[in-house]
């Protein structure tokens, strides 16, 4: 749930998409606070001097600083991707690699400065934490994260739930045991500069069978231009845990870029549950460009559900590396594409041990300018029997200037495996809109049910109020799509 | 096959990578202070030449997507890379780096290579 | 000695042939050869559509082959070509053309079947306005400039035929053109096909050789024009002995109004082979339908990439690849299909199934859509499996002999393409294919899926 008041009832959710369906459509969360009281901000641009201020501002430990620097190497000397999206305007010399906007973490909103409270309230994230929607919260201003709680029976069963900067200074060993395991510094140029330059995230530890039965949520909002965020998220289940995070993101509206670069890692150790769930809605400045990869050990499930809403351009590939036997690995994926929105989304799921499955579903809707691509990888390691895959990539098209690309690829080196793809890119068809039409439904209206039923595989599996989110923000999107 | 002089202790830069063949193997090598390791030159995630990359603290880096090799037992530290690649036997002879292919010393199959 | 790493305009003037070509044909290949010096030979990191083969695969330092392989006497009449219901008959041996024959009736109707170097000044404007439209940027056709490996045909192609279908010509019989290859090295055959509207044929490509002792590499371009409600149907088999062949082929069709462009890809020999079938659907209505069995065996590497371009409303394609894979062999099927700006209407589908026989095969399969155009119905489907014990019990249990049962279920498996090419001659010669190599398979090693409840399911 990324972005406003929490709706406990459906009727309430349905009141708040017609007050929406006012408001022409616009991006809601576009306001921003001002900088002036920051307590730091980097200089713009990046050189080994920034990596090592960050470092310092910190007080890491020297293998961290290690760690940054060598990923700061390997981010100069990598080239920029030569597929996916055009990254060639991200300019990386005006960005702000790191900004500090309080000096302390709060433990309660009220603590918060002014600003930033009110930023959190027009969210609604309080409200949804008052009314324990959910089990704990990060919320990240900038670099930072500036709001952190857990609720008192989670914290007594053991589970962590902290920022990444705190858990690396109290819980050293296991962070480091786990930490560029999943996603190493080199991984790809934009996951050396999450490393390089990281700051704030989540880092979630789960102990042996504890199941946490409400999400955790963070919430990351970029406020300043040229801002450049990059968290990491470190997520740990113990054998037999179960946990459910959940991420929402926005940013106000500049006429110059800003960068979102994420790395989050996943271990889902023997016969636990992590599901993942994000609701991307970033202004249409924001380069989104993440790394999400989870390793799932023998029996163990990981989910990732991921929409994508905003943004100028995202490439996100979430992957699950099936490592133990019995593993499974699920991506639901939506994704919508406005005017001048390319949303590159899909998924990876690398079979590496036997009797492993996976399953990927894709939907995709692009209006007017927009594009989407759906560029998925499914391999079936040597050695790794008996797997079952399925895909399926659905895309609609709502304008005749939209385009979608499909771009699965299937590696199978074992003879027993079955994998499966399908996909499907089509129209909303003239016929279907003329029958609901006919019946009384306005076009927007019919259109939106379209949609809604589109999408609708994914929006079941999203616990109610953020289903009503996430129908909430594509109505939005939608506004206007006759015409 | 027995150990066959692969080249010269003098010649390898300490933790700088350098390709050699052996027997029609691409076989990396890596200088360790006075010993040599050698690991196949092929990373078993996709088909790219190991010595390309940096060595850090005992490990190699594959340079294109970053994945960890320890040069004592090949096994990968950090995915994307899930198997390990083949070590071999090195011995330093007063300068003479030898290697014996006849001793995988972890087992791993030879990873595909064009 | 010219190896094809060294192609340059020296060289590709100073051919042989060069001398009686008309001036616009030499300044076409001097043209490429000045690319090709700028280009490089591909590199799988750097491009996408050579990710998954190395190019090292194919050998560059080898000589061009320039000279024909014998007389036409010491070729085995053996093949597809053997059959003399044919319309045309060409042969080419290594570097030469050695038969060149057009039945009486055929020859009668207008069809032309030439060496294409003679044609380029007998039929001057045909082959100018058409050869290389499909593979170069120009003002006729819808080609682009292409990877080093096409330019290098472009440069140095020979020996060469066209075939012409003149307008509301139907051909009887197929024009069979074998490439038959005794002597490793470089070789560059060139094929134009030109069927004027509402003509109508079948062109045979039968890629032969014998079990060559050095590496060797057919670097072959393959233009189909299409005229204005058109049929033309191109069967490529490659039926490459031993383990040495390295080909590369572009067999490109631009298909016009109304016009249908069937192709049919039988994959069986060669140590590498990638095979491009493409279509550009530059008519209104026209159809293309590219259809691929292959079965790889020990060593083999087939990288298929079927590519169909949408230029013109409502065509329609449907791309169909099987393909069986046994020992340590690998396979790609890399399906592309592209819908441009304007092309409303479209209905595009891609398929593609694979059966994996042994444990050691790799398949990958990529069945790509790019789509620019929201008026249209698309979709694709890639599953890869294997046989099902269960159906093995099954018709064990009716009495046949698991040798038997595997033949049943992989003709089953192959059927729904190979029934499609109603051809003379085409059905057979892909079965007796497909009979050799399950012949060949280790049916002790074959790999089944057990404990499932889908008798046959995966292979259907």
């Amino acid at each position: 749930m990324s972005d406003t008041t929490l709706p406990t009832s459906l009727t309430e959710a349905e009141r708040n998409q017609r007050e929406v369906a006012d408001d022409l459509g616009a991006y809601k969360f576009g306001w921003a606070d001002s900088d002036d009281k920051y307590s730091f901000t980097s200089k713009r641009g990046l050189t080994r001097e920034t990596v090592e201020e960050i470092s310092a501002l910190k007080d890491e430990p020297q293998w961290m600083l290690d760690l940054r620097l060598r990923a700061y190497d390997a981010f100069l000397r990598r080239p920029m991707p030569n597929w996916g999206s055009d990254l060639s305007a991200i300019d990386f010399d005006d960005i702000y690699y790191f900004v500090r906007a309080t000096e302390q973490q709060a433990a309660s909103w009220d603590d918060l400065p002014e600003d930033i409270k009110n930023t959190y309230d027009k969210l609604g994230i309080p409200e949804a934490e008052q009314k324990r929607l959910i089990a704990g919260v990060a919320a990240q201003y900038e670099s930072e994260v500036v709001y952190h709680k857990i609720r008192e029976d989670l914290e007594e069963k053991g589970v962590l739930f902290l920022d990444t900067d705190t858990a690396l200074r109290e819980h050293p060993e296991i962070f480091r045991e786990h930490f560029a395991t999943v996603i190493p510094p080199n991984d790809n140029k934009f996951a050396a500069l999450n490393t390089a330059v990281w700051s704030g995230g989540s880092f979630i530890w789960v102990p042996e069978g504890v199941k946490v039965d409400i999400p955790l949520q963070a919430y990351f909002r970029i406020n300043k231009e040229n801002m450049g965020q990059f968290e990491r998220t470190l997520i740990i289940a113990e054998p037999g845990s179960y946990i459910h995070y959940v991420e929402g993101c926005t940013a106000p509206i500049y006429s110059s870029d800003s960068l979102h670069s994420a790395v989050v890692e996943i271990i889902v150790k023997k016969g636990a549950r992590v599901r993942y769930t994000t609701i991307q809605n970033w202004s249409t400045n924001v380069y989104n460009l993440v790394t999400k990869r989870a390793v799932a050990h023998e029996d163990a499930t990981m989910e990732w559900i991921d929409g994508n809403i905003g943004s100028k351009v995202t490439m996100k590939y979430p992957a699950v590396w099936l490592m133990g036997r019995g593993a499974k690995g699920e991506v639901l994926s939506v994704a919508y594409a406005n005017d001048g929105q390319h949303q590159d989304a899909g998924a990876k799921m690398v079979h590496v041990a036997s009797d492993t499955t996976s399953n990927i579903v894709s939907k995709s809707i692009s209006k007017g300018t927009g594009r989407t691509s759906y560029r998925g990888l499914v391999k079936v390691e040597d050695g790794a029997h008996r797997v079952r895959s399925a895909v399926k990539c659905d895309a609609l098209m709502l304008d005749d200037a939209s385009r979608s690309d499909t771009y699965p690829y299937m590696e199978i080196e074992e003879n027993d495996a079955t994998v499966e793809h399908e996909a499907t890119v089509s129209k909303v068809s003239d016929d279907q809109l003329f029958y609901m039409m006919s019946r009384g439904i306005d076009e927007d209206e019919a259109m939106a049910m379209i949609v809604r039923g589109f999408i609708e595989p994914i929006a079941r599996e999203l616990p109610m109020e953020y289903a009503v989110e996430l129908n909430r923000l594509i109505e939005l999107e939608m506004e206007g799509a006759i015409g | 096959m027995a150990f066959e002089k692969v080249g010269a202790l003098g010649d390898l830069i300490a933790g700088l990578p350098k390709r050699v063949e052996v027997g029609g193997e691409p076989i990396c090598l890596v200088r360790v202070g006075d010993e040599v390791r050698a690991i196949h030159d092929t990373c078993s995630h996709e088909d790219f030449s190991l010595s390309e990359g940096i060595v850090f603290d005992g490990e190699l880096e594959c340079s294109l997507h970053g994945s960890m090799f320890d040069l004592g037992d090949g096994r990968p530290s950090s995915l994307p890379a899930t198997k390990p690649v083949p070590v071999f036997a090195c011995k330093v002879d007063g300068d003479d780096v030898l290697v014996d292919l006849d001793q995988n010393l972890n087992g791993a199959p030879i990873p595909d290579h064009d | 000695m010219t190896t094809l790493d060294h192609l340059t305009d020296d060289i590709v003037a100073g051919r042989p042939e060069a001398a009686g070509e008309p001036t616009w044909l030499r300044d076409r290949r001097l043209e490429a050869a000045k690319r090709f010096i700028d280009q490089e030979w591909p590199n799988s990191r750097l491009d996408e559509y050579w990710r998954s083969t190395n190019f090292k695969r194919f050998k560059t330092d080898v000589e061009l082959v320039t000279e024909a392989g014998g007389t036409a006497d010491d070729l085995p009449r053996d093949g597809l070509t053997a059959n003399t219901e044919h319309a045309a008959i060409v042969r080419i041996w290594d570097g030469g053309i050695v038969d060149l024959r057009v039945g009486t009736d055929a020859a009668a109707s207008g069809l032309v079947v030439a060496d294409l170097a003679e044609a380029a000044v007998t039929h001057e404007e045909l082959v100018k306005r058409h050869l290389g439209s499909l593979t170069t940027t120009n003002a006729e056709g819808t080609g682009r400039d292409e990877d080093r490996t096409i330019t290098a045909n472009d440069a140095a192609w020979g020996p060469g035929v066209l075939v012409h279908i003149p307008a509301e010509v139907e051909l009887a019989g197929p024009v069979g053109i074998r490439i038959h290859v005794t002597t490793p090295g470089a070789h560059l055959p060139r094929v134009l096909v030109v069927a004027e509207h509402h003509a109508r044929g079948a062109i045979y490509v039968e890629h032969t050789s014998t079990e060559l002792a050095a590496p060797t590499t057919v670097d072959e371009v393959v233009e189909v024009i299409l005229g204005d409600s058109a049929h033309v149907d191109v069967v490529s088999l490659q039926e490459w002995q031993g383990d040495q062949v390295g080909h590369l082929s572009l067999q490109k069709a631009a298909v016009g109004d109304n016009a249908t462009f069937r192709h049919l890809a039988v994959n069986i020999g060669g140590r590498t082979v990638r095979l491009r079938p493409e279509a550009d659907m530059v008519g209104q209505g026209g159809m293309a339908r590219p259809l691929g069995v292959y079965f790889a065996d020990e060593g083999q590497h087939f990288d298929l990439q079927p590519y169909i371009r949408h230029i013109a409303p409502r065509a329609t394609s449907d791309v169909l690849y099987k393909g069986a894979l046994q020992g340590k062999s690998r396979t790609i099927f890399r399906g592309n299909i592209l819908v441009e700006e304007g092309a409303v209407g479209t209905d595009t589908n891609e398929t593609n199934r694979t059966l994996l026989l042994s444990g050691d095969a790799r398949a990958d399969s990529t069945p790509f859509l790019e789509i620019f155009c929201a008026d249209i119905t698309a979709g694709h489907g890639s599953a890869t499996g294997q046989i099902d014990e269960d159906y093995l019990f099954y018709l064990a249990a009716r009495g046949i002999p698991r040798e038997e049962a595997v033949r049943l279920i992989v003709y089953g498996f192959f059927a729904e393409v190979i029934d499609e090419m109603d051809l003379p001659g085409v059905r057979e010669r892909a079965l007796e294919h497909i009979e050799r190599e399950i012949e060949a398979a280790d049916l002790d090693a074959l790999a089944v899926r057990t404990g499932h409840h889908a008798p046959g399911a995966e292979v259907a």
